[in-house]
C-alpha cells in the first residue's frame, strides 16, 4: 500500500498526521509526505532552512513518534539529507534497513497538478489531505483544491475535515466487484475512528441486484467477524444524492466508485466535488 | 416452550434474520424455532401451471426446489439454533401459507427479515399486509443483526403500554435483556433531545408500575424527541425496539420505519 499525504503549513495538515500514521500502521504502507511550494514563490532549489522543509521535518517527527519499539515498520533515519532533482526536493525519513519507507518530497508549482503528478509517479493507492472547516474546505487558501483532487485522482482519496471524528462510516455500493483493498481500507478507517459502519445497497427499478446483495452479505460477515458494528440499509438510486447530503452531516461518506459503478454516473465529478466541499465530516472516495 | 416461526428465503434479509433468531433463541432458554419457506407458483412465470397431475408434479418440484433453497441457506449460515424440526416448505400464496401455519401451529412470535429502506410507505405496506394484520401473535421485523443487551419499549400516543409490556414479556421475560422505557415526541430537529419522564405526563410512570407488577424493572425511563430519522438512527443499537401496531400514519409509524434495529410489534 502506498499513501501520499499532501501537506501544507496550516493546522488542518498537522491534524491529519495522526490519522495517516494510524492508517499506515494498520496497512504497513510506504508513505510520502508531500509539501508544495506555490509556483509564484521564489524559485531555486530547496534548502534545509526553508520554512516548508522545516514544517515537513516536523510532520515527519510527528509521524515517527506514533511508532515505538522494535515492532515498528518505520526505522527512523539518523541522518537526513536533502537532495534536489529538477526542482523536486527529497529526503528519506527512514533508514535503509527500515521495513517500510517514509519519504518527504517537495515540489514547486500548481498544487493540484503537483499532487496528481506525485501520485502518478509514486503509484499511490491513497491520497490523504486535510482542509479547513466544513462549508468551504480550503487548502492553501484555494477553495476548490481538495474537491479537484477528489474528482480527478485515479486512486482513492481521503479528505479529512479537521473538526470532527465521524461516529459512523456510510459506505455506498451498487456493483459487486469491490476490491479487498478497499474493504480493508474501510476496516482501517472504522477501526481508527472507533466508528459504526452503515453499508448502503443501492436499489434500482428492479430492486437490489442479486450480485450486489451477495457482495453486501459477504462484506457484512467480514466486518462482523472483525467485531465492527455494521448495519445494512437500502436506498433508492434516485434518492441517493439527497440521502448522502443528509448523511454527510453525521458521518464519513465512502463511495465505491468502481469502473462499472453507476455511482460514477450519479455522482459525476461535480457532485463528488460538492460532496467534498460541503460535507461536515470526512469523505472517502474509493477507486 | 416459546415457539417462534421464522420465515426464510435465500437472500440477505433472511440470512440476517436467521443469525438474529439464533442469537435470540440462545438468550431465551424456552425458545425454539421453526423455519418456514413458501414457494409462490405464480411468480414462476416461466413454468406453465398446468392442471391435475401435471400441476401436482410441478408443485412437488417447486416444493423440492424450495427445500433445497432453505437447506442451502442453513448450511451456509452454519448457525447453532434450537430448531423444533426440519424446515416446513409450502407452495402457494406466501402470506396465506404463513398465516395458516401461525394459526395451526400456535406460535408465540413470527419473525422475518426485511432490509431497512426508511421509506415509510414500504414499512406501512408491510405492517398493513394481510399477514401482519391477521397474525395471531406478535411479529418481529429483523432489519439488522444487533447483539446488544438492551431493548427499547416505545410508548407514546396511541400505545396501550399494558398490552405492549404484556406482549413483550410473554416472549422475552426470561431473556435477561435490559429494558428502556421510551416515550417518543416528534420534533423537527437535527439533534436527539432527551427529557425526564415527567415530560410524558404519567405514561412512563404507569409503564414502570406495570413492569414492576410483572417482576421487572426499567433500566431507564425517558422522553426522546427529534425527527423520526434522527431518533430512528439513535435507536439502532437496541437489540430490538418494541411497540404496538400503529393504527394510523403518524410520527410513531415514521419512527418505526426509520429504526435500523429489529422491530417487535404486538396488538393493542
Amino acid at each position: 500500500m502506498r499513501i501520499l499525504a499532501a501537506l501544507d503549513e496550516h493546522s488542518y495538515s498537522a491534524g491529519i498526521i495522526n490519522s495517516v500514521a494510524r492508517l499506515a500502521a494498520n496497512t504497513w504502507a510506504d508513505v510520502t509526505l508531500l509539501g508544495i511550494r506555490s509556483g509564484s514563490a521564489a524559485g531555486g532549489t530547496f534548502s534545509m532552512d526553508h520554512p516548508l522543509v522545516n514544517t515537513l521535518m516536523g510532520y515527519k517527527d510527528d509521524f515517527l513518534d506514533q511508532f515505538a519499539g522494535s515492532s515498528s515498520p518505520y526505522t527512523r533515519g539518523q541522518q537526513i539529507a536533502l537532495t534536489d532533482s529538477n526542482g523536486i526536493g527529497e529526503m528519506l525519513g527512514t533508514s535503509d534497513d527500515s521495513r517500510k519507507e517514509l519519504k518527504i518530497r517537495l515540489r514547486t508549482g500548481n498544487p493540484e497538478r503537483e499532487i496528481m503528478e506525485e501520485a502518478r509517479q509514486a503509484e499511490s493507492d491513497l491520497i490523504v489531505l486535510g482542509c479547513s472547516g466544513a462549508g468551504d474546505c480550503q487548502w492553501q487558501g484555494l477553495l476548490n483544491l481538495p474537491e479537484k483532487v477528489a474528482k480527478d485522482a485515479a486512486c482513492s482519496v481521503l479528505v479529512i475535515k479537521e473538526e470532527r471524528i465521524p461516529e459512523k462510516i456510510i459506505c455506498c455500493m451498487d456493483q459487486p466487484s469491490v476490491s479487498q483493498a478497499s474493504v480493508e481500507m474501510i476496516n482501517q478507517v472504522v477501526t481508527i475512528n472507533k466508528a459504526d459502519l452503515e453499508i448502503i445497497g443501492l436499489t434500482g427499478p428492479k430492486g437490489l441486484k442479486e450480485e450486489v446483495e451477495r457482495q453486501m452479505d459477504g462484506i457484512l460477515r467480514y466486518y462482523m467477524a472483525q467485531q465492527i458494528n455494521a448495519w445494512v440499509k437500502l436506498v433508492d438510486m434516485e434518492a441517493l444524492g439527497e440521502y448522502v447530503a443528509q448523511a454527510s452531516r453525521d458521518g464519513m461518506i465512502a463511495l465505491w466508485m468502481g469502473k462499472k459503478s453507476l455511482l460514477q454516473k450519479i455522482f459525476n465529478r461535480d457532485l463528488v466535488g460538492k460532496l467534498v466541499t460541503r460535507a461536515q465530516s470526512s469523505v472517502l472516495i474509493l477507486r | 416452550m416459546i415457539k417462534a416461526l421464522l420465515s426464510l428465503d435465500e437472500n440477505l434479509a433472511s440470512s440476517i434474520a436467521l443469525r438474529y433468531a439464533c442469537h435470540q433463541a440462545n438468550l431465551i432458554p424456552a425458545m425454539q424455532l421453526q423455519a418456514i419457506h413458501v414457494e409462490e407458483p405464480d411468480n414462476n412465470k416461466k413454468h406453465s401451471a398446468g392442471s391435475g397431475w401435471v400441476r401436482r408434479t410441478w408443485e412437488k418440484g417447486l416444493e423440492a426446489a424450495g427445500a433445497d433453497e432453505v437447506h442451502r441457506l442453513l448450511k451456509t449460515e452454519n448457525v447453532s439454533c434450537p430448531f423444533i424440526g426440519p424446515p416446513k416448505v409450502f407452495v402457494g400464496d406466501r402470506h396465506n401459507e404463513i398465516l395458516e401455519e401461525l394459526v395451526v401451529g400456535g406460535y408465540d412470535i413470527y419473525m422475518e427479515g426485511d432490509l431497512n429502506t426508511s421509506v415509510v410507505g414500504n414499512f406501512n405496506n408491510l405492517i398493513s399486509s394481510n399477514l401482519y394484520r391477521k397474525s395471531p401473535c406478535p411479529v418481529m421485523i429483523v432489519k439488522n443483526l444487533v447483539t446488544s443487551n438492551r431493548v427499547g419499549l416505545l410508548c407514546g400516543d396511541g400505545v396501550d403500554h399494558r398490552k405492549l409490556i404484556t406482549g413483550f414479556l410473554r416472549v422475552f421475560k426470561e431473556s435477561g435483556l435490559e429494558i428502556d422505557l421510551l416515550y417518543y415526541k416528534f420534533q423537527e430537529s437535527d439533534e436527539v433531545i432527551f427529557q425526564d419522564k415527567e415530560e410524558a405526563g404519567s405514561i412512563l410512570t404507569a409503564a414502570e408500575k406495570t413492569l414492576e407488577a410483572a417482576g421487572m424493572h426499567a433500566r431507564r425511563s425517558q422522553v426522546i424527541s427529534g425527527s423520526p430519522e434522527r431518533v430512528g438512527d439513535y435507536l439502532r443499537n437496541y437489540f430490538l425496539v418494541a411497540s404496538t401496531f400503529p393504527s394510523r400514519k403518524g410520527p410513531r409509524l415514521e419512527l418505526l420505519a426509520h429504526v435500523l434495529a429489529p422491530v417487535f410489534l404486538c396488538r393493542q
